[in-house]
């Protein structure tokens, strides 16, 4: 085969995985079950030729692969440009940034698909029954495990390697990126739902590439016809096929057959809602006529939860939406305690937040505050993981905005520049009733915070704005299919308050239960602004992935990797002493 | 062609064309002398000057104004004695009447000429020096000289005369809905762009000034001593019902403040210690704004059941005055 049909094959792959991710509007999932063969096959295959370890080429295709599936998902980054929303002038600006921005991201994660290659390159040149070298008295069994466990080590490294790539002022290290991973594309899928709440995504994306790699087996199988060459290895070369059709069959019957995820036990307990969900575009500098305008809309709107709506006991405000900070400007804390009472009758948990500058330290935070309407602000969460680019500008991007003018970033430094938070529990108890976990927008992206976080905690309610994105619904998809694995693995329900996109409640199987927009569910149909209520069911319950994270799937994937290198050493001394005593 | 002069001339290419860019940008904001939004901001601020608030003048009383104090609306000095007229009517004086006395005295005020005297006195007088007391002494000494500095400049600052001329109507439902319709213009405009912008606006500027736009950070403040001494010169001249005058001269003196805040800021030039006392305030009583007007007005308002004029500012203030509404 040619070096460009590899490079076809594993373009492909990332294609059909690109096709497989949300953020389409439409799914296509089921994509991810099979997106990765042409990789594999590609891979396979140049073992097969070359019979040699190739890193360079090997490299490539993997990271061919990796390169047009992160093009792909990243590909809602060019709708923030212009960068004058975040506070970056000048279009040439914008576009180099913007263009700098995609490729490198993607070119930076698409590396460690290109290690992927390496290594399967390698494990296939292992169990190849063409070399000589590498000759092991093993079966195909192993493969179908250390090459999973690889892509799963590799992803979680990759989750780190974002943050180490555009690394920053604001940067908060740790396996938090997990945008990308190949689970999210089964957002919609029972099993993957039901997995993660035991597994994680990491155990999820272990079961994709088995598939993967098991249909993989069945084309190499069916290719090289090996029944045809050595009849009396007919049984053990179809041994791996009978058990891909069997791993298969099971998933795709569980697939078909799970119902949506139900849970006995919950639903003894439910929380009465309102999510105030609000349509004001972000200006890295509004008018003051701007700024009265979005505070008129969200008093509005909050008064029509109180009249319409009385029976809800937690309110909530999107990402940055400034209600508690305008309303002081107008209320002292007497009066604001006043408005309140005379409001809601019964005492509510509303919850807003706010970029705060802190004069101590001369730092700016993005902070959530909660509100008791009979008391006081009964806690406060800064966001942790603040996202590069929008939040903090990363090294190489302030480099290259420095080069172009020293003055360029000076607004966004002034509005936009976040550090971030201390704290590491967000959870805030009210009155004994329940227990709520504020998160903000890119936080729903790691896996660890969110476990962290809601360890003690009834409902995660988690903040969003998308006004940068200038109307685009890619990223918010992207970060819908997220949040329904962040309540899947912890089995809490997410209440998601939304600037400028959808707002949505998922209950603690993952399952959407409310949604606003156009198509709602359970709701009225409403465009922009408005409130979205009703009711959720919360349990104490903890998942197992809610106790243990996601170290047992990494573990045994490097039990597994460590265990499988040992034994090849092991089979080539062997190997080394057969041939010595020949 | 070998590869590797093939990837020397790719990259040659590269920085050239870096370069060139990079050159152009240089001589385009030489050219312009304009490098970012915030200046942009502060030049479409005269774009966003309406009828009511233009001033042909630049004299800081606009020009439907001029009338009511009986100055020329072409002329910024219409009594020709140094002042401007709008400066005249921040401190209290006629813009009609010649000055010749009290407004020279406080002008020929500098602190920062005061501060070198002094400090030049003091090291004359040997109170000044690093050796004395092993610079103990010396560091008191600074240190006095600057609070002293400060003290002086804040005192100017400060001195804000009182205007009692406060025109006044009668307590009538009718009369004070007439005021809140005539206030409701400064209100939506100046006065919530202090309330909400300003310790922004202020930021960009003093941004300004920091990169070396020394120009454009000083025409920002003289932009806004006007805007807010237009703003104080309008509302004076708006008759405010009896039971409303106390809001009302709460109102004056809040732009006053800030129109004075700002006219001393422009001064960086003739007296820069002053002018960084001045912006110091500013940005003070800017962070700080007391939130106390706002409550003023909605007390009054609902205690007077009074209907508000069409204005965002009112209607803001209608749903927090909503009350009960379960």
């Amino acid at each position: 085969m040619a070096k460009y049909r590899y490079y076809a094959l594993a373009a492909l792959s990332g294609l059909l995985l690109g096709l497989a991710y949300p953020g389409w509007g439409f799914s296509l999932g089921w994509l991810a079950w099979i997106g990765l063969v042409p990789l594999l096959w590609a891979l396979w295959q140049f073992t097969q030729k070359s019979d040699r370890f190739c890193m360079r080429t090997s490299f490539l295709i993997g990271f061919a692969t990796g390169l047009t599936y992160f093009l792909i998902v990243f590909r809602w980054l060019w709708s923030v440009y212009p960068l004058d929303t975040i506070g970056i002038n000048g279009r040439f600006l914008s576009l180099l940034g913007v263009a700098a921005v995609y490729l490198i991201s993607s070119a930076g994660m698409a590396l460690f698909w290109g290690l992927f290659g390496l290594v399967s390159n390698f494990w296939f040149l292992v169990f190849s029954k063409k070399s000589d070298d590498y000759k092991l008295p093993t079966t195909n069994y192993q493969l179908f495990l250390v090459v999973p466990a690889l892509f799963v080590l590799l992803e979680y490294l990759r989750s780190w390697g974002f943050g180490f790539l555009w690394a920053g002022s604001g940067s908060l290290f740790g396996p938090h990126w997990t945008l990308g991973n190949l689970a999210y594309a089964l957002a919609a899928n029972p099993l993957a739902l039901k997995l993660a709440s035991f597994v994680g995504i990491y155990g999820v994306t272990f079961l994709v590439i088995l598939v993967n790699i098991l249909l993989t087996t069945i084309l190499v199988v069916i290719y090289t016809r090996p029944y045809k060459s050595y009849h009396w290895k007919i049984v053990r070369n179809f041994a791996p096929v009978f058990v891909a059709v069997a791993v298969i069959t099971a998933v795709g019957f569980l697939t078909k057959l799970l119902p949506p995820n139900q849970e006995t036990g919950i639903g003894n307990k439910k929380i009465n809602f309102a999510i105030i969900q609000t349509a004001q575009q972000t200006r890295i500098d509004p008018s003051p006529q701007e700024k009265l305008a979005g505070f008129k809309e969200q008093l509005e709107l909050l008064n029509r939860v109180a009249k319409e709506h009385p029976e809800s006991q937690l309110i909530v405000f999107p990402e940055a939406s400034d209600f508690f900070t305008n309303l002081s400007l107008f209320l002292t804390p007497t009066q604001a305690q006043d408005y309140f009472s005379k409001l809601f009758k019964e005492p509510r948990l509303v919850i807003s937040g706010s970029r705060i500058l802190d004069s101590a330290t001369g730092k700016a935070y993005s902070r959530v505050f909660s509100l008791d309407t009979h008391g006081d602000i009964i806690g406060f969460y800064d966001k942790r993981l603040v996202a590069p680019g929008g939040e903090f500008l990363p090294y190489p991007l302030k480099f290259l905005v420095y080069v172009f003018s020293k003055n360029a970033s000076s607004l966004f430094n002034q509005f936009r520049d976040l550090r971030p938070g201390q704290k590491e529990v967000s959870t805030v108890g009210f009155r004994y009733q329940f227990n709520v976990a504020p998160i903000i927008c890119s936080e729903a992206m790691a896996p660890g915070l969110i476990k962290k976080t809601t360890q003690n905690s009834d409902v995660i309610v988690s903040m969003a704005s998308y006004s940068a994105f200038h109307g685009n619904r890619t990223i918010a998809d992207q970060m819908f299919a997220i949040t329904r694995f962040r309540a899947a693995e912890n089995r809490k329900p997410i209440i998601t308050a939304t600037n400028m996109g959808r707002s949505y409640v998922i209950d603690a199987m993952g399952n959407i239960v409310y949604m606003s927009g156009p198509h709602p569910v359970k709701s009225e149909a409403f465009n922009g602004a408005g409130i979205l209520t009703g009711a959720v069911d919360i349990t104490r319950q903890q998942s197992w992935y809610n106790k243990v994270g996601d170290t047992p799937v990494l573990l045994g994937c490097l039990l597994l990797a460590i265990i499988t290198i040992l034994k090849v050493r092991v089979g080539q001394i062997k190997n080394w002493l057969r041939r010595n005593q020949s | 062609m070998p590869k590797k002069l093939k990837i020397t001339l790719g990259v040659l290419l590269l920085v050239a064309g870096f370069l060139l860019v990079r050159i152009g940008l240089y001589f385009k904001n030489s050219a312009t002398g304009i490098g970012s939004s915030a200046v942009r901001g502060v030049s479409q601020l005269s774009e966003e000057e309406n009828r009511l608030t233009a001033d042909s003048d630049q004299d800081g009383i606009a020009d439907v104004d001029e009338s009511y104090y009986r100055t020329d609306a072409f002329d910024a000095d219409s009594d020709d004695d140094g002042y401007l007229d709008g400066e005249e009517v921040i401190t209290g004086h006629l813009p009609t009447v010649k000055d010749t006395g009290e407004i020279s005295d406080e002008q020929s005020l500098n602190v920062t000429n005061n501060l070198t005297q002094r400090l030049v006195g003091g090291i004359y007088a040997g109170d000044l020096n690093p050796r004395n007391g092993r610079g103990q002494k010396y560091a008191e000494g600074m240190n006095y000289l600057a609070l002293a500095t400060i003290d002086e400049a804040l005192g100017k600052i400060n001195q804000i005369p009182k205007n009692s001329s406060v025109l006044i109507t009668n307590d009538s439902v009718a009369s004070q809905e007439e005021y809140l319709k005539k206030i409701a213009d400064i209100l939506d405009g100046p006065f919530l762009n202090a309330f909400l912008q300003q310790p922004q606006t202020l930021h960009a500027t003093l941004t300004l000034a920091v990169n070396g736009q020394f120009e454009e950070a000083n025409q920002s403040f003289t932009d806004y001593n006007i805007k807010f001494t237009n703003a104080y010169a309008k509302l004076l001249a708006i008759p405010a019902p009896g039971n409303w005058i106390d809001f009302h001269k709460h109102l004056l003196i809040f732009f006053q403040k800030i129109a004075t805040e700002y006219n001393y800021a422009t001064q960086w030039q003739d007296d820069p210690m002053l002018a960084l006392t001045a912006i110091s305030d500013l940005a003070r009583s800017l962070g700080n704004i007391d939130t106390s007007l706002l409550q003023e007005l909605r007390s009054l308002i609902q205690k007077n059941n009074l209907k508000v004029p069409d204005s965002q500012l009112f209607e803001v203030l209608g749903l927090l005055n909503s009350g009960s509404i379960q």
